[in-house]
């Protein structure tokens, strides 16, 4: 325990005490209730030493629509017809975009900034940020992960306090998860809840139903001693930087945990933005006999893995793809640059390929299909009649 | 042999840092702060055991629970297994779209998909049986008790919303009990699906959630969580999440367990609630069940089911959880002011169900018949059979060792011989005595007998009087249930305490008899409902000023179901306030407990627990209790130019919290402490402009006391100067583009002005003026409002990407 920890335990002992002592009859759960609050007051007081408040101006406009919540279909886009344009990343959702200040966290004394790419859909033209001392400073961005939601900031800054971050295991579904946020600005809002899982978004989150929000997204989610477990985001299993803002305060809310950031946060730091990775492929999202290659892009890693038109997407890394949406599930975690071990079903054959996720860049247009591609025709050449045989 | 269920719930890790404690303790004391340490540090380790103690109980019950999917993988919802051959329960509506194959899947926190079979379904009730199929046992829940569940206890709920766990772990919400004994109407297709004498809770329920557990901190499965409230939002948890109740699953579990379509009863009996606050027969169908056991038009319903009945809704709620061909006793008054007693037997209401199932037409009838002859053969104060009520059945030698035990228990009332019958019953460690009086150490309140052949008796008792309150018998082999409840005044407290290692909430009675429901006609969009706290003996309340008052014939409830009339005060509409004047008709102003405001306000802290209370979605009608929702302090901020919604005309400090209070319904309700003192108001439902959510916040009490003392102030003192200030002068032109998200860069400084004097240039960016953010023209615009000639601003530059500071003291518009 360090010595702020102390001081704060004091502090927050001590608000207990008085708290006692204008009361008559306690019993032991209203004792339990003043430790739990006392408890909490020494993470949010702790956690100041390390959350920052982020302001952003200018930039895009944003967007209009009204929140709704969306399938993952109309989020997607796709088509099942074969569209050139269509591998593009849109935000993914109509949600207007906050644009108060939001929240980070110091990830090193050097000043470097973490925080999340919920903040900067947008593309602000400036962005501040009010270190723990009070002191409003320029930054700007080094990289971004555009999949984990996260990205880093720096600042001219030296002589930081990082945050301890809890170890991965000992993080437990049941305990508490404290969220500190800014976007209400001042010293920060609270939000208490549990871990209500921990293996979420394909091992990318930790999930709590302590309330985030643009309040607190980029913020720290503390454990009940103080030690960060993660960083929170806005996340749905599907891509798009938006996706997930439709769960805010709903009791479904993620962060990235601190495992998980510093694996990540060791790539940003070398300015390596990690953006969606994309197969390059068109499916029916509606086929019910499973996902089914109906083109691929010219290039595209799954060209040059040599998948043809008709073959089955049967598995991804292992698991096992019924339906589009299974699909959609094993890849919107993954970013460009990533290898993915596809399994494909072409006639009764299993051929497993290894394909490197692309970046929409990389991928060329899906080249026009000249004759309607029946897909219930079978994808290989059907085999040549047998001669009948001469009867003697 | 016996066992006490010990009240803690597992045995805490010692922390490495528990001598730090200690350490600070001593600190905290030397630094004089006047209380005992041992009590301090009791404090912080009994909030760090409770947290482990709740981690160990996730850990426990996880493994039960079921992410179900139909065959194609597409939906789904969730389940909970109750025994180790894998049958379970689930919602009706999760496997609607399965009943063809009657096939599915159900995973586990294994990581494994296992194929699941359709059982038994409930409609009326939203309740089906599954069973997962494998080769080996199951990991289980059991079934708590849910008569003993009370609002403000805390609870867990498992399940998987949104379909999000891609391992089959389910996600786990922690909440409190926010009402019970609630009614939500029939759904679907046969208006079935109905949600009678249910739980509420506050824990996060979401889409997918459907046909999971409640849990309560025991790690009893006390509902099955299968409904929520939404909001315009769509479809995800605004607080209000509801549990059909382990005692109602009961009922029906063996006709689920058979496979067979489970109906519900009725008496064919309609009644509706008088303006006195009784409840009155409307219709009865003649030959039917209510009509056959003497009930005519016109007669009062007095109680049912054992319980006395307050509404219309409580009738219809308990109706709701009950069996076809299930006995129920009913006490009316006929219109000739005489009592009567009767055991009705409920009708099944027919249900047009497509679906190939059996009728369950093999409910015990023998059973059923001899309670009826039970109910019949005994008066109503008579001996101790009659006494008590028979959940299950009643032919079965499991029900006959259950009654001996409660004869034996009750009968005697833990005299000697009493407690010699119970040790012969098995039971040799329950008390040791002193005289005659039974000591217990824990409290007595649960203690299990074994009645012999695998059968166990688990008896409950008030803690209190240590009367014996209910026996149920269970047989281990056949899951034959037997549950004896004894008939007491129906409104003495059957509560049990489930685990002791919840921290008791502020008295949440005490403050739903401080508010008040108002009800009105709904005006425009605003709901026609809300809440209002009493702040004084003679029956004044203070409420949020919204349209609700503007409607005619607005009535306010009180929490014991009488109404009052209301007239108006004093209304202020920049500080959304308004103080109401309860009218009692034709008495003389009651004495009423109120919220006193009178002292001084200390602010809450930060990260303190708060409840709130209300009536969201109407929730509670008629006589039916508020609502509660727990949450913690978040922040205190003010609904100013950067928060507020421009409909909203409050522009002080608010309490933003984290419980979801931004529902129809929850306005003028109050927010309160762990000690029960009141903290605020919670105000009309907002949007944060900058954050585009809504905004869960409460009025602090400090301004509600200053309303109220100026509202209530002798004539003459002007009560709240409202005269608007002069706009001060600045000097600066803003480049103006015609977007509203425009960075506010400078144009022109007019020259000797106010800005152009503290240093500010044409094309400096402003950033943030009086230490707040501005974005944008408009956020600017309206934080100067505030302020007026003699005011200084200080402006926050962005130049070359350099930041300074610059200090504007306003003047008159020259």
């Amino acid at each position: 325990m360090n010595r702020a920890r102390r001081g704060l335990v004091i502090a927050g002992c001590a608000a207990a005490l008085l708290a006692s002592a204008v009361r008559g009859d306690e019993t032991n759960r209203q004792v339990l209730a003043e430790g739990r609050d006392a408890l909490f007051a020494e993470v949010v007081a702790r956690a100041q030493a390390f959350t920052v408040q982020i302001e952003t101006v200018g930039g895009a406009q944003p967007l209009g629509a009204l929140p709704t919540l969306r399938t993952q279909h109309e989020d997607e886009g796709t088509q099942p017809t074969p569209d050139p344009n269509r591998f593009r990343d849109d935000p993914g959702s109509g949600f207007l975009i906050a644009d108060g200040p939001t929240t980070g966290i110091v990830y090193d004394a050097d000043g470097h900034i973490l925080t999340s790419s919920f903040n900067f859909v947008r593309e602000p033209s400036i962005i501040t940020v009010r270190l723990p001392d009070g002191r409003q400073t320029p930054a700007t961005i080094v990289a971004r992960d555009r999949v984990r939601k996260l990205t880093m900031l720096k600042v001219d800054a030296s002589g930081l306090t990082p945050p301890e971050w809890a170890p991965r295991d000992q993080i437990r579904p049941g305990q508490w998860a404290i969220a500190v946020g800014k976007g209400l600005g001042g010293e920060g809002a609270v939000s208490v809840g549990i871990v209500s899982a921990t293996g979420r978004m394909l091992g990318n989150a930790i999930q709590t139903d302590a309330k985030l929000s643009p309040v607190n997204y980029g913020g720290p989610l503390l454990d009940s001693s103080g030690r960060v477990l993660g960083i929170c985001v806005p996340m749905a299993q599907r891509p798009g930087e938006l996706a997930g803002i439709e769960f805010y305060d709903a009791g479904v809310g993620f962060a990235v945990p601190g495992w998980r950031v510093r694996e990540i946060a060791g790539e940003l730091l070398k300015g390596h933005n990690f953006n969606r990775g994309w197969l390059g492929m068109a499916a029916d999202p509606e086929a019910t006999d499973g996902v089914r290659v109906l083109q691929t892009a010219d290039p595209s890693p799954l060209r040059s893995a040599g998948v043809e038109r008709g073959d089955y997407i049967a598995a991804i890394n292992g698991r096992e793809i019924k339906h589009y949406g299974h699909l959609v599930q094993a890849l919107y975690m993954l970013p460009a640059g990533e290898k993915v071990h596809v399994q494909l079903l072409r006639g009764a054959d299993l051929i497993d390929v290894e394909i490197t996720l692309a970046d929409n860049t990389e991928l060329g247009p899906l080249p026009p299909v000249e004759e309607p591609f029946d897909p219930a025709q079978p994808a290989t050449e059907p085999e040549p009649p047998v001669p009948a045989e001469e009867l003697p | 042999m016996i066992r006490y269920f010990h009240r803690g719930l597992a045995t805490a890790r010692p922390r490495p840092n528990q001598w730090a404690w200690t350490a600070l303790i001593l600190l905290a004391c030397a630094a004089g702060a006047r209380a005992d340490e041992a009590r301090n540090l009791d404090a912080l380790e009994q909030a760090e055991r409770a947290e482990a103690a709740r981690v160990a109980v996730v850990a426990r019950i996880t493994p039960a629970v079921v992410a179900i999917y139909d065959e194609s993988e597409r939906g789904g919802g969730s389940g909970v297994l109750l025994d180790p051959t894998g049958y379970g329960l689930t919602n009706f509506h999760v496997v609607a779209d399965m009943l063809e194959s009657r096939r599915g899947l159900g995973g586990l926190s294994d990581g494994k998909l296992y194929p699941l079979q359709v059982l038994g379904v409930d409609p009326g009730g939203d309740l089906a049986m599954f069973r997962l199929i494998a080769d080996h046992e199951f990991p289980h829940a059991e079934l708590g008790d849910s008569d003993a569940v009370r609002v403000g206890d805390e609870v867990l709920a498992l399940g998987n919303p949104f379909l999000l766990s891609e391992d089959q772990t389910p996600t786990v919400t922690f909440g409190v009990v926010s009402g019970v004994n609630r009614y939500q109407w029939g759904a679907g297709a046969n208006d079935t699906l109905l949600y009678s004498d249910c739980i509420q809770v506050d824990a996060a329920i979401n889409p997918g959630n459907s046909g999971g557990p409640l849990f309560n901190l025991a790690g009893e499965v006390i509902g099955i969580n299968g409904r929520i409230s939404v909001s315009m939002r769509g479809r995800v948890n605004v607080g209000l999440g509801y549990a059909i109740t382990a005692n109602q699953i009961r009922m029906f579990t063996p006709a689920l367990r058979a496979g067979l379509l489970a109906e519900h009863g009725t008496l064919e009996a309609v009644t509706r609630d008088h303006y006195d606050g009784s409840v009155i027969f409307t219709q009865l169908r003649e030959d039917a069940p209510a009509w056959n056991a003497g009930i005519r038009p016109g007669d009062t319903l007095l109680g049912f089911d054992g319980r006395t009945i307050h509404s219309a809704n409580e009738f219809a709620s308990i109706l709701g959880t009950l069996p076809a061909n299930w006995p129920v006793p009913i006490t009316w008054r006929r219109q000739d002011g005489v009592e009567q007693h009767a055991v009705a037997r409920t009708e099944p209401i027919e249900i047009d169900q497509d679906a190939p199932f059996e009728v369950n037409t093999t409910v015990n009838l023998d059973a059923v018949e001899r309670v009826l002859l039970r109910f019949q053969a005994a008066s109503f104060d008579a001996p101790a059979l009659a006494d008590w009520d028979v959940t299950g059945d009643s032919s079965s030698p499991l029900a006959a060792q259950a009654l001996a035990v409660a004869v034996r228990a009750h009968g005697a009332d833990f005299s000697r011989s009493a407690m010699a019958d119970l040790k012969h019953a098995g039971a040799d460690r329950i008390v040791r005595f002193d005289g005659d009086q039974p000591v217990t150490s824990p409290p007595l309140e649960c203690v299990t007998a074994d009645l012999g052949d695998n059968a166990t008796a688990r008896m409950l008792f008030d803690p209190a009087s240590g009367a014996l309150l209910r026996i149920r018998a269970v047989d281990a082999l056949t899951h034959e249930e037997v549950i004896l409840d004894r008939r007491t005044d129906p409104d003495a407290s059957l509560r049990l305490a489930a685990d002791a290692s919840d921290p008791l909430p502020p008295d949440l009675a005490a403050v739903a008899a401080r508010t008040v429901k108002l009800v009105g006609a709904r005006v425009g969009q605003a709901a026609g409902y809300g809440c209002g706290i009493l702040v004084s003996s003679n029956g004044l309340v203070l409420t949020v000023d919204s349209a609700l008052l503007d409607g005619r014939h607005v009535r306010a409830y009180l929490n014991d179901g009488s109404v009052r009339g209301v007239q108006s005060v004093r209304a202020d509409h920049d500080q959304q306030l308004a103080l109401l004047q309860l009218v009692a008709e034709g008495e003389s102003p009651g004495k009423y407990p109120y919220f006193d405001l009178s002292g001084d306000q200390p602010p809450a802290p930060r990260g303190e627990s708060v409840w709130a209370g209300g009536n969201p979605f109407k929730v509670a009608s008629g006589a039916e209790p508020i609502s509660f929702a727990r949450g913690t302090l978040s922040t205190t901020t003010r609904l100013d130019a950067t928060r507020g919604t421009q409909d909203l005309p409050y522009r002080g400090r608010v309490l933003v919290i984290d419980a979801i209070t931004s529902t129809p319904g929850f306005a003028g309700g109050p927010l309160v402490n762990a000690g029960g003192r009141i903290l605020g108001m919670i105000g009309r439902i907002a949007e944060a402009r900058m954050t585009h959510t809504m905004l869960n916040y409460a009025v602090p009490a400090d301004v509600l006391a200053s309303f109220l003392a100026a509202a209530t102030a002798p004539a003459g003192d002007a009560p709240h100067d409202t005269a608007a200030r002069k706009p001060g002068y600045h000097g600066i032109k803003f480049f103006e583009l015609g977007y509203r998200e425009n960075p506010v860069y400078v144009e022109r400084v007019r020259r000797g002005s106010p800005a152009a004097r503290a240093g500010l240039r044409t094309d400096d960016l402003i950033i943030g003026a009086d230490g707040k953010p501005v974005p944008n023209l408009e956020t600017l615009t309206r934080l100067l409002d505030g302020f007026g000639p003699g005011d200084t601003v200080t402006f926050t530059v962005m130049r070359k990407k350099e930041i300074h500071k610059f200090e504007v003291t306003l003047e008159e518009e020259p």
